[in-house]
């Protein structure tokens, strides 16, 4: 559906807005700065939505690129100001579970690795959609899925060997 | 054996992954989300007042140059392209330098 009036994009916003947090947790591991980035999504949507063109992809597709690359762009630039100011945020919300141990496996990834893994395991993207959305040649997105899966493979079974001991 | 195991992380994945979505926040309300078009728009169209008043000086002063004083107006170009191919040089090359780190 192309965003025609201002009303379209406000509801589409609040319908997706869910699923766009959610999105950022799994991406930031870090649920305030996942609502910080989520306003600024919204934001550069508004600022944006003339742009959007529905036949290239998805509104949520559209939206998840749009937050990857704030994401992108704000640990570039904070890089030096060590931006986990509470990095055991997501242990309180979460409590104990299988998330925790998953999140504490990505956060070993680098950005590059863990959007990809996120994308494809969880939304179930396929290759060519998150080479659009991270805007990478299909042939890396490969590559960067198959050293993500090496070193979770290798992070989440150390885990399980330790658990058995 | 060994595929077995790469399917049970793979499930492991995505069970945690699930897990993650236990962190909510409050969706904004309709008016919220308004109120921030409002002001996004309004922001926009200062930006483009401001963007199109300063074009319109840098062009007027440009013409009034090249009217009045012809060689000044050669002599500024000329000083132009220097300084943007010397910057345009380091640049690159620290860039470069920056890429074998």
């Amino acid at each position: 559906m192309k965003i025609t009036t201002p009303e379209q994009l406000s509801v589409l916003l609040h319908e997706h807005y869910s699923f766009l947090y959610a999105y950022l947790v799994k991406l930031t591991l870090h649920p305030a700065e996942a609502e910080d980035l989520a306003q600024d999504t919204m934001i550069r949507c508004i600022e944006r939505y003339a742009q959007y063109n529905p036949k290239k992809a998805a509104f949520t597709t559209w939206m998840i690129q749009i937050a990857t690359n704030l994401w992108i762009d704000k640990k570039r630039r904070k890089k030096r100001e060590h931006m986990y100011l509470n990095s055991r945020q997501l242990e309180w919300k979460l409590g104990e579970g299988p998330g925790l141990e998953i999140a504490e496996a990505l956060k070993t990834l680098k950005d590059i690795h863990r959007i990809p893994v996120v994308l494809s395991y969880y939304y179930g993207y396929s290759y060519e959609e998150i080479a659009t959305i991270c805007q990478v040649s299909t042939g890396t997105v490969k590559s960067r899925m198959h050293h993500a899966m090496t070193k979770l493979r290798k992070e989440l079974g150390d885990n399980e060997t330790q658990q058995a001991r | 054996m060994k595929r077995n195991r790469h399917d049970d992380i793979e499930e492991k994945l995505k069970e945690g992954l699930r897990d993650l979505d236990r962190v909510t926040a409050a969706t904004p309300s309709m008016e919220e989300i308004h109120m921030m078009m409002t002001e996004t728009r309004k922001r926009q169209r200062k930006e483009l007042i401001w963007f199109i008043l300063i074009a319109l000086c840098l062009i007027t002063v440009t013409l009034l140059v090249l009217i009045n004083d012809p060689v000044l107006y050669a002599v500024g170009q000329l000083l132009f392209f220097i300084i943007a191919g010397i910057s345009g040089m380091i640049y690159r090359r620290r860039n470069g330098v920056r890429q074998h780190e």
